[in-house]
Formats: C-alpha cells, sequence, structure tokens
C-alpha cells in the first residue's frame, strides 16, 4: 500500500522527467546543441518510448515485465520510423518524430489513469 | 469441341480468309512503295468465363505476310511469343509448301518458330494458331495478351503488330495492365467497332498485357450485393440479429451432431486440438516423412543441369543417356534461382556447361557458379569460353570432365564420367530400389505430408495462442514467441532434411506453377507449392486458435460483421472493391507466377511498400548486411505474425475476429518460405520480425482500443 501510494507519488516527477528528456532529445537537432553528448539519445531510444507504450498497456507489473516491454516496444518504434523514413518520408527527423510520438503516449497514459 | 469456341473458331478462320484474300491488293498498293516489308496481323478472341474460380482460354489467329519480295539471299523470319505457335502453314510465291522451320525456347523463355525463306520467295504467308490460358476469379475474368514480336534482319527488322481482341457483346474490360503489371488507363484498347454477338477492341498501338473483364450485369450485381452487406453490417453491428443468430446455431448444432463412420461417438475432435497433442502430430509427422525418405530415397533418376544453347539439348540428354541410363535434364530457363537449394539438397549429378549464349549466361552464372561445389561431376565443353572455363577449372579442378564434344563423347570421356558419377552416387540403405513411378507416389506421399506438417505445425501455434491457461502477458508473448520460432525453424528443418534423404527438393521458391518435375510438391500440380503450403498455414492457424479447447471464441454477430466487411470490400464495384481484387490476384497462379508475375497495379504497389518497410526494419537489424544473411520479407512476416499472435486474448470482440483472419493470412503467408530451405534467411529473419510483430500489434491494439471506445468501455474496462 505504501509502495503503491509512493509510486503513484512520483508519478508526475516521472511524467516531468520523460518530458523534459523528450525535449532534449528534439533539441539536438538545433545546428549548435553539440554541448551535450548524443550518447544521451541511446538510453532515450532503447527505453523511453517504449517504457510509455508499456504504461498504456500496462505491461509493467514486475520490473523484468517492465523492462522486457519497454526495451521491446522501443526498439520497434525506432526501427519502424527509421524504415519508413527509407521509404521516402526523410523529411521529419527521428529526433523530432519519436519525442512527439513519446509525449503523445505519455498524455494518454495521463489520461487513462 | 464445344460449339461456342467452335464458332469461335470459325469466325476466326473466316477473318483469316479475308486478311488472305485482301493480299492481293495489299500487294499492288505495295509496290509502288518500299518491298521487302512484313505485315502482321494478330486476333484475339476471348470467351470469358465468369466464376469464383475457374480457367478458361482464348484463340490467338496470325498472319504475318509479305507481297512483294525481293531477296538476294535467304533470309530468317523469327516469331517469338509467351505461348506456343500451333497449326502453322506457310505459302510461297502462293503455293502452299512447307519451308523449313525450328522450334525452341529461347533463353529468355519465349517460344521461337525461326522460318528459313530462301532468296527466290516473291510472296510469303505465315498463319499460326496458339492457345492462351486464362482465369476466372471471383465472376471476373482475367485474359492475357499473348506477347507476339517478329523478327527478320532481311526484311525490315522488327514490323508494327496489329493487335486486336473481339469478346462477346456485353463484356466491359475493367481494367488494364501492361505485362509488367503496371495499371493503364481504360483508353489503351479503344474500341474498334461490334457486330451483334461480338466487340472488336484494339491493342495495336498499347502495351496491354493483361486485361480484366466483367459481364456489363457486374456493377448492378455488386451494387446489390454491397447494399446486402451494409445492411448486414449494420444489424449485426447494432446486435440486431438474433434471428440469424438463432439460424446460425442451429447449423453449428447440426455440424456438432455430425459422426464420422468408424469413429466412437464418444470421440471429440476437439480433444486433439490440444497444444500437446497438436505438438505431438506435429513431430510424428516429421518422423513419418523422414522415415519414409530414408526408406525409399534417394531418387532413382540421375538429374542431369543443362547449361547450353536450347537447339543442343537433345542431342545433349541423348549422348548422356549412352553414359548414365534415362536422365532428366533440367535447363535455366525452366529455373535457375533456385539451383543453390536444388543443388544443396544433391538434385545434381551432373551439370554439362556447353554453348550457353553469352547474353544470358551473365544473368545465370551468379546464381550457379558458386554452387557447382555442390554438384559431383561437371563436364564442361571444349566450345566453353576460356575464361569461364578456367575460373570452373580452378575452383572446382577435381570435379571437372573436360570433354571436347558433349553432343557427341568419347568412349574415354563416357568411362571419365561414369567412373566419377559412381565415386559419388548413393543408394538406398535397405538396398531397396522403388524405380521411377514408386519414387513418384513417394514423393507425392512426402509432398501431402510436407503441407500435413505446415497445417499441424500452425494449428500447435495457433492453440499455444488461444491457451487459456496462459494469463501473464510476458510469459505468454515469449511462449508464442518461442513455438514459433520452434515450429518455423523445425518445419524447415524437416523439408531440408527429407529433401536431401530423397535427393529431390519437397519445393522451392521461384518454381513455375506448372513445373511436375523439379519438386516433389509438383508432382500434385502444384509447382513450387506456395498456395497449398499458404492455405495449410491459414487453416492450420485458424484451427489452432478457434478451433481447440478454451480458445479464442468469435461471436456469431462478430463473425457476420466481419464477413459483412469483406464482402463490401471485396465484391463493391467502386476503387477499393478494384484494389482489394487486385490483391486477391497475387494468388492466382496465372497471375502471381505468369506474363505478369504478381506485380499488379495499386495493390502491388502498396505491398511493394509493406515489403520495402520490412525490408527496411530488417537492414536496421542486421539484415542483407552480406548475401549470406539475405533478408527474406516472407520469413520475417512469419516471425512478424507471432507478437499479434500473442495479443489476440487482448482485443475486443471485432477486433480479434479481424485480427484472427489477419495474423493467420500473415502467418500463412510467411509460413509459405519453410518451403524455401534456406536456413540463413530465417536466421537472420528472426530479430527483425519480431520488431515488426510489435509494430502490427500496435495497429491491432489501437483498433482494439477504437472498439472498446465505440462500444462505451473506454473508462469503464480500459
Amino acid at each position: 500500500m505504501e509502495i503503491q501510494r509512493l509510486i503513484s507519488a512520483s508519478e508526475p516527477l516521472r511524467n516531468a522527467g520523460i518530458v523534459v528528456y523528450s525535449l532534449v532529445v528534439m533539441a539536438t537537432i538545433l545546428p549548435g546543441f553539440d554541448l551535450v553528448s548524443r550518447i544521451i539519445l541511446i538510453p532515450y531510444y532503447l527505453l523511453i518510448p517504449g517504457f510509455c507504450i508499456t504504461l498504456l498497456l500496462r505491461q509493467a507489473r514486475t520490473i523484468v515485465d517492465g523492462l522486457f516491454f519497454s526495451v521491446a516496444w522501443s526498439i520497434a518504434i525506432v526501427v519502424s520510423v527509421v524504415s519508413i523514413e527509407g521509404l521516402g518520408y526523410s523529411q521529419l527527423p527521428i529526433n523530432i518524430v519519436i519525442p512527439i510520438f513519446t509525449v503523445v503516449i505519455l498524455a494518454l497514459v495521463h489520461y487513462r489513469r | 469441341m464445344p460449339p461456342r469456341r467452335r464458332s469461335a473458331l470459325g469466325a476466326l478462320v473466316a477473318t483469316l480468309l479475308v486478311l488472305i484474300l485482301l493480299l492481293p491488293s495489299a500487294s499492288v498498293r505495295g509496290q509502288s512503295q518500299a518491298t521487302n516489308t512484313l505485315n502482321v496481323v494478330v486476333q484475339v478472341h476471348v470467351s470469358p468465363v465468369y466464376d469464383f474460380y475457374g480457367s478458361g482460354t482464348a484463340v490467338v489467329v496470325g498472319v504475318i505476310s509479305a507481297s512483294s519480295l525481293s531477296l538476294s539471299q535467304p533470309t530468317v523470319v523469327k516469331l517469338l511469343s509467351t505461348s506456343t505457335p500451333t497449326g502453322v502453314t506457310t505459302v510461297v510465291n502462293g503455293a502452299v509448301q512447307g519451308i523449313p522451320q525450328f522450334s525452341f525456347v529461347n533463353a529468355e523463355g519465349l517460344h521461337e518458330v525461326d522460318f528459313n525463306v530462301s532468296a527466290d520467295a516473291t510472296s510469303l504467308l505465315i498463319t499460326f494458331h496458339e492457345s492462351v490460358a486464362g482465369s476466372g476469379f471471383l465472376w471476373r475474368y482475367i485474359a492475357v495478351v499473348p506477347y507476339i514480336e517478329v523478327e527478320s534482319p532481311g526484311l525490315g527488322g522488327y514490323p508494327p503488330v496489329t493487335t486486336t481482341m473481339t469478346v462477346p457483346s456485353g463484356t466491359v474490360l475493367s481494367q488494364l495492365y501492361t505485362a509488367r503489371g503496371g495499371g493503364l488507363p481504360s483508353n489503351s484498347a479503344p474500341f474498334s467497332g461490334s457486330t451483334a454477338d461480338q466487340s472488336t477492341y484494339s491493342l495495336t498501338s498499347s502495351n496491354v498485357g493483361l486485361i480484366v473483364m466483367q459481364s456489363n450485369l457486374f456493377v448492378p450485381a455488386s451494387i446489390a450485393i454491397t447494399s446486402v452487406a451494409l445492411a448486414v453490417l449494420v444489424l449485426a453491428g447494432l446486435n440486431l440479429l438474433p434471428e440469424g443468430q438463432l439460424a446460425l446455431t442451429k447449423i453449428s448444432d447440426l455440424i456438432k451432431g455430425l459422426r464420422i463412420p468408424g469413429i466412437h461417438r464418444r470421440f471429440r475432435l476437439r480433444a486433439i486440438l490440444r497444444p500437446r497433442k497438436l505438438l505431438a502430430l506435429f513431430i510424428l509427422c516429421s518422423l513419418i516423412m523422414a522415415a519414409g525418405a530414408v526408406l525409399g530415397g534417394p531418387n532413382p533418376r540421375v538429374t542431369v543441369y543443362v547449361l547450353a544453347a536450347p537447339t543442343s539439348m537433345t542431342a545433349i540428354q541423348s549422348s548422356l543417356k549412352n553414359v548414365t541410363g534415362n536422365v532428366q535434364v533440367i535447363t535455366p530457363s525452366e529455373d535457375f534461382t533456385d539451383f543453390a537449394v536444388m543443388s544443396s539438397v544433391g538434385q545434381f549429378s551432373i551439370v554439362v556447361v556447353s554453348n550457353y549464349p553469352s547474353a544470358s549466361l551473365a544473368e545465370v552464372s551468379p546464381f550457379i557458379l558458386g554452387s557447382l561445389g555442390n554438384v559431383p561431376v561437371i563436364v564442361v565443353n571444349s566450345s566453353v569460353d576460356s575464361t569461364l572455363k578456367s575460373t570452373i577449372g580452378t575452383l572446382y579442378g577435381s570435379s571437372v570432365v573436360p570433354v571436347q564434344n558433349v553432343d557427341n563423347l568419347t568412349a574415354g570421356e563416357k568411362s571419365a564420367i561414369a567412373f566419377d558419377l559412381g565415386q559419388s552416387s548413393r543408394s538406398n540403405i535397405l538396398g531397396i530400389s522403388l524405380g521411377e513411378k514408386g519414387f513418384e507416389a513417394l514423393a507425392a506421399s512426402e509432398a501431402v505430408l510436407s503441407m500435413a506438417l505446415v497445417f499441424l505445425g500452425f494449428a500447435y501455434l495457433g492453440s499455444v495462442a488461444a491457451d487459456p491457461e496462459s494469463r501473464r502477458d510476458l510469459s505468454h508473448l515469449v511462449t508464442v514467441i518461442g513455438a514459433g520460432i520452434f515450429v518455423f525453424v523445425f518445419s524447415e528443418a524437416v523439408y531440408v532434411g527429407v529433401s536431401s534423404l530423397l535427393r529431390f527438393p519437397l519445393s522451392l521458391h521461384a518454381v513455375s506453377s506448372d513445373a511436375h518435375d523439379l519438386t516433389a510438391i509438383g508432382a500434385l500440380g502444384f509447382g513450387g507449392g506456395s498456395t497449398p503450403r499458404l492455405a495449410a498455414g491459414f487453416l492450420g492457424a485458424l484451427v489452432g486458435l478457434v478451433g481447440t479447447e478454451g480458445g479464442l471464441s468469435l461471436r456469431k454477430s462478430d463473425f457476420a460483421l466481419v464477413s459483412a466487411t469483406l464482402i463490401l470490400i471485396v465484391a463493391n464495384p467502386f476503387s477499393i472493391g478494384q484494389f482489394a481484387f487486385q490483391a486477391l490476384l497475387g494468388f492466382i497462379p496465372l497471375v502471381s507466377v505468369g506474363p505478369v508475375a504478381g506485380q499488379l497495379g495499386a495493390a502491388y504497389t502498396s505491398s511493394l511498400s509493406l515489403k520495402e518497410f520490412i525490408l527496411g526494419v530488417g537492414s536496421a537489424l542486421g539484415g542483407s548486411i552480406t548475401p549470406t544473411y539475405l533478408l527474406s520479407a516472407g520469413k520475417t512476416l512469419f516471425f512478424a505474425s507471432l507478437v499479434p499472435l500473442a495479443y489476440l486474448k487482448k482485443l475486443g470482440r471485432t477486433t480479434t475476429a479481424i485480427a484472427v483472419l489477419a495474423v493467420a493470412l500473415i502467418a500463412g503467408d510467411g509460413g509459405v518460405r519453410v518451403g524455401e530451405m534456406t536456413p540463413d534467411k530465417t536466421v537472420i529473419a528472426i530479430l527483425p520480425g519480431l520488431a515488426i510483430g510489435f509494430a502490427f500489434a500496435a495497429v491491432l491494439l489501437g483498433l482494439g482500443v477504437v472498439e472498446k471506445y465505440v462500444r462505451g468501455n473506454w473508462r469503464s474496462k480500459g
């Protein structure tokens, strides 16, 4: 019960963190944004979009479940967007499309709570 | 001959006579103009068969004429066509006479007839007939326009071919395509006249290769059916079909009450349809296949792959008969892209490299040269290009038998080939020799079992996905993924193992449907076997998902809803109906492996985009980095079906009904590739397939959410 309450209390902080992280990823396309290492993109694309889908589908019953589905959904999203860009839709950069998609999913999670 | 066909042929012959009678006047006109030109007139008469699925033929009559020849030396007139010209008659200088002619299938797969015209010919008339297959499908008719070309360097090069097509009155040409499947506007076949019972269209200045025809009653009937389907859709959607449901329940009870003679009354089919029993049956089927192949194989016939000019084939075959007895000859025109697989399972005892046209060799050799090491005896003729000869000698020296003239082997060459062949021969472990007929029966049995294997494997997979005892998301997902990978890899292993034991491939990827002696499945009349394997996989997945005890339950109203939607899509007369029809045409042998090779219109373009999407994901995940791990879109598609399969229980009622059909079709379509027997491609397709599977699952889950929202459960059930 206590843990559940703690998790509930930390949700706004988690959501804010994801939104800020998404904004930082989006900002990497700006010219002159070389002060931040591109390595920050790796954990983002590895976990964050998939984590939001996992929350939406309520699949994070245990830590293993959550980790598994976060990584699986994230890989699926990233490679799908890369493949669609390869079909001739390269005008939308991946660093914009995926963070926006992530924030939209997060909004849905928040709405369904 | 049926009366309709007889009257059609009579009309064509009459037209032909008119053409012949007109020739003198044409010659008078032609005398003041350039001489030595050919006129080519082709008339295609189509008798459409409007059926759910059936076949028909079109009669083709062609006339090649030249009225005022003045030749300084003999010349050749070449007739090239996608079909076999028959009933060829030749009239030279006004008298019917057989001029020397030579028929064969050229390197491009076209039927070629070469007419040798002597220097003293002053007029020429060549007539021929052809019969071209067509298909009736979903009450429309698909007619192939034969490709006919005439070539004569001494008589003007490539004369234009005047082509007209006659169809019965009341026939509508609804869709036109090029020979490569590109869509064409309706004015590509302009109307050029009609009589009381037939209409004529001109195909002269267009590149029409395939025509979809329909009766003029099709559109009103289609609108009526679409309206009924729409009404059913609305009623089912509003759950207002109690009477209909009652009727369906009665039919269902009737079927349940049926008893199979000889089967105990307590026997229930559902008792077999459990994951463990289906798995046992799946493995049992593979054991029976392997046992049959061990006991009855290998293929008693010596199979030879011959790279030579088509004109030399007969001589080479009879020459080799003197060495090994009866031989089966396979040529690149039958299949060359599958050479690696065919040779890997030991199908070929000998490869003959002779005077193969160098223009075609460039296309064929990349598929063949790298796999020659799988063949124990490589006979290289002295006429072969010295570079190619030295390459083969360097790479496969110990297997190479150089010969002076493969058409006429010397005693020393024969004994050298026979010795090498004897060194590599493999016999049955029990010393059994079935003979050719017996082996054909064994191959046919193995082919049937190979379908059963796919059916049982997919039924097992479906039953695992629908298993009511599996509750947790993750454990269910990984169980389904594990089962799917096992079913595919094991099935492919069985295909490879049995084909190797038989020294005869059970199936191949690129074989045309009319090839009967290249594969075991071909003996059943299915060529490479893709379509029946698709059907077996689709039905297996459906039976596993819906038929197993505690499996997915589809409500009758949902079934009515989905069925009505499908009818609405397929039967409606508008663009979406044509689009769906094009997609379904991909499964018609005439179209999928015929002249247009499945490349048909907008549906093909869309499937190409889906294929590009799949290959794009695959490339991002390590596929096609080298030719070894070349991606197969079909195999990737199978593994992609595993993830949505695991999510079927989480979808809404109607979405589940749609998803069951869609996933069974995707799995079945991908499962066709177990017969491709390329394990490297399987290995590299698994990870991309699973990633794409999550994308597919997201679409279905989204659809499920929409359904729940529409049904008002958005907040209450989530």
